[in-house]
C-alpha cells in the first residue's frame, strides 16, 4: 500500500522533509493505524507522533479529515499543527 | 468568486474601489489583517507564513461558497500572503460586496472565522530570542463554532 506523505510547519522540520512516498508492506484501515504502523516501523519522531496525535490536524486528499477516516492506497495524507494563518 | 494567495503585498483599497464599481452594488465591508510588532512581548523581527497549495486554494473557495449559500452577496475576493512578512505588513484582505451591507457585513466575518481554523496556512515568528510556531487560540475555534446554529 502505497501513501504521498505529506508535513508541514513544525512537523517537516521536526520529521526533516516536505513530501514523502510512504511504501507499506501492509493495509492499513485508518490514518490512526498508520500512523501506529509508522511507529512500530520507524520509531522516533513517529512515536512521540502517533502518541500526540491529538495535538494535530490532517487532511485525506486535501479535505480535513479525522484520525478515524478510511484511507486508501494512493490517498495524499496531510498532517500538520493546528491552522494559525490570517 | 477570487481567490489569491502570494507573496508580495497589495492594496486593499484598490480591490474595494474595483469591487464597488461592479453593477448594483450597495456595500462594500472588508477585513485587512496586519503583523502585529509584539508577539507575547517579545519584540518581531519577522514572519513566516506557511501553507498548503492546492488545499489551500480549495477550503478558501468552499468556505466562500458556505458563505454565499448563507447570505446574498455579490463577490468575495480573498487575498492572502505566504513567505517572508515584515511587522505592520498586510497579510490578509477578505472583501464582499452586496446590495445591503447586513448581508456583507456576515459574510466577511465569517470568512475570516472560518479561514482562521480551516484555511491550511501556518505563522512562524521570528523575534531576538528565537523561532516559534505560532499556536492556535481557542478564541479562534469558539469563534468559528459560533456560527454553527446558522446550519
Amino acid at each position: 500500500m502505497n501513501l504521498k506523505l505529506l508535513f508541514f510547519a513544525s512537523l517537516r522540520e521536526r520529521f526533516g522533509f516536505s513530501q514523502k512516498e510512504i511504501i507499506l508492506s501492509k493495509q492499513v484501515g485508518t490514518t490512526e493505524e498508520f500512523l501506529l504502523d509508522m511507529s512500530k516501523q520507524s520509531g522516533g519522531e513517529w512515536v512521540n507522533l502517533f502518541e500526540n496525535k491529538n495535538m494535530y490536524k490532517l487532511a485525506i486528499n486535501q479535505e480535513l479529515s479525522s484520525w478515524k477516516d478510511p484511507i486508501h492506497a494512493g490517498d495524499e495524507l496531510a498532517i500538520f499543527p493546528p491552522i494559525t494563518g490570517g | 468568486m477570487t481567490i489569491i494567495i502570494q507573496e508580495n503585498s497589495f492594496s486593499i483599497s484598490k480591490i474595494i474601489s474595483d469591487l464597488s464599481k461592479k453593477d448594483n452594488v450597495g456595500a462594500v465591508v472588508s477585513f485587512s489583517g496586519y503583523v502585529r510588532e509584539f508577539a507575547k512581548e517579545r519584540q518581531l523581527k519577522s514572519m513566516e507564513l506557511e501553507h498548503y497549495p492546492g488545499m489551500t486554494e480549495k477550503a478558501l473557495a468552499e468556505i466562500v461558497q458556505s458563505a454565499k449559500s448563507h447570505w446574498d452577496i455579490q463577490e468575495a475576493t480573498i487575498i492572502h500572503r505566504v513567505g517572508k512578512l515584515l511587522p505592520k505588513d498586510i497579510i490578509v484582505g477578505i472583501i464582499v460586496s452586496s446590495r445591503h451591507r447586513s448581508n456583507a457585513f456576515k459574510a466577511c466575518e465569517f470568512i475570516i472565522d472560518y479561514l482562521k481554523t480551516d484555511a491550511p496556512f501556518w505563522k512562524k515568528e521570528i523575534s531576538e530570542e528565537g523561532e516559534t510556531w505560532v499556536a492556535e487560540r481557542q478564541e479562534d475555534v469558539v469563534k468559528k463554532t459560533s456560527w454553527n446554529k446558522l446550519d
